[in-house]
């Protein structure tokens, strides 16, 4: 993500798909926290590193919309998980949930935007939720553990 | 008007003459359009694909491994050469050699040349999405993505 400091408005074509990626954000950010509690410590790192970027690039998109004129989307009250988290099991799966879900709205970013950073950015976002959706599917001893296409709607 | 002005003048008139030759020859003979920038992507993504089906066979504990990395730059390949493809079609008569035209095999490589390989591929991609039409922006972004995300599950 870019520097904190420099959001840069972007044209109003980027802006559906911008409050989408912040959906996706929050909603990460929200699943995020749930699991931690169904998580053995081991888990703790990649919980810690993912959690924090997903706040970080919820903020940084946040300040995007705000330079380009536009009110950020604001969190839901409550996500409803596609099934109940009660172990590790289902934990790892709404974990790989909702980094696919952020990959596809970050790629829809790339698809809907022509300004060179804030494709950088998406990129960067794009790969960073590919990568730990291939590592929650490792955990949970997925195979294959790469999509070929991360972020191609399905 | 003295010579110096006439100098001047003659040297003011002169520019415009030497531009229009110029623009007349540059719409000439048309230039080859430059190559896709694609076809490279494709290309390597062939390369890994290939190089890591040699070094599934070679190493039988990374068989599984290099099989995934084999599965998706085969992938690649295909959506990426379809999409050259797509964008240039192909002259079925022409001396165009097929792509495919059976390489000599790569050399065994070792798992290390080939997380190489993946992190120049995804350093490639990455680099071409600010540049490209936005519908190839997204896919050529998915496949940088994957390219990391295979270096994950190889380290």
């Amino acid at each position: 993500m870019p520097e904190p400091s420099s959001p840069k408005a972007v044209p109003p074509s980027s802006v559906d798909a911008l409050q989408k990626a912040l959906g996706a954000e929050h909603a990460a950010v929200w699943v995020y926290a749930l699991v931690s509690a169904f998580l053995p410590a081991s888990f703790n790192n990649s919980l810690s590193q993912g959690a924090t970027t997903h706040r970080a690039q919820r903020d940084t998109t946040e300040r995007i919309l705000t330079a380009s004129s536009a009110t950020p989307q604001p969190p839901e009250a409550a996500y409803l998980p596609p099934q109940p988290v009660t172990d590790q099991a289902s934990s790892l799966a709404v974990l790989i949930g909702a980094e696919t879900d952020a990959a596809v709205a970050w790629r829809s970013v790339l698809e809907n935007t022509d300004d060179p950073d804030l494709r950088r950015t998406a990129m960067g976002v794009l790969s960073g939720a590919a990568v730990r959706a291939t590592r929650w599917r490792k955990a949970a001893g997925k195979q294959p553990a790469v999509t070929a296409m991360p972020g191609q709607p399905a | 008007m003295s010579p110096l002005s006439r100098r001047r003048l003659l040297a003011a008139l002169a520019v415009p003459a030497i531009t229009a030759t110029v623009t007349a020859c540059t719409t000439g003979p048309k230039p080859p359009p430059p190559p896709d920038p694609l076809a490279a992507l494709a290309e390597q993504a062939r390369k890994d694909a290939a190089a890591a089906t040699v070094l599934a066979r070679a190493i039988p504990d990374l068989a599984t491994l290099a099989t995934e990395v084999a599965q998706v730059r085969t992938t690649h390949a295909q959506v990426l050469q379809a999409e050259v493809d797509r964008e240039r079609p192909p002259k079925p008569s022409a001396s165009s050699a097929p792509p495919s035209a059976p390489p000599a095999p790569p050399p065994a490589g070792t798992k290390a040349t080939l997380v190489e390989a993946l992190k120049a591929a995804e350093q490639k991609a990455a680099e071409l999405v600010p540049t490209l039409p936005k519908y190839r922006a997204g896919m050529v972004g998915s496949v940088a993505a994957a390219c990391a995300s295979l270096r994950e599950v190889l380290a």
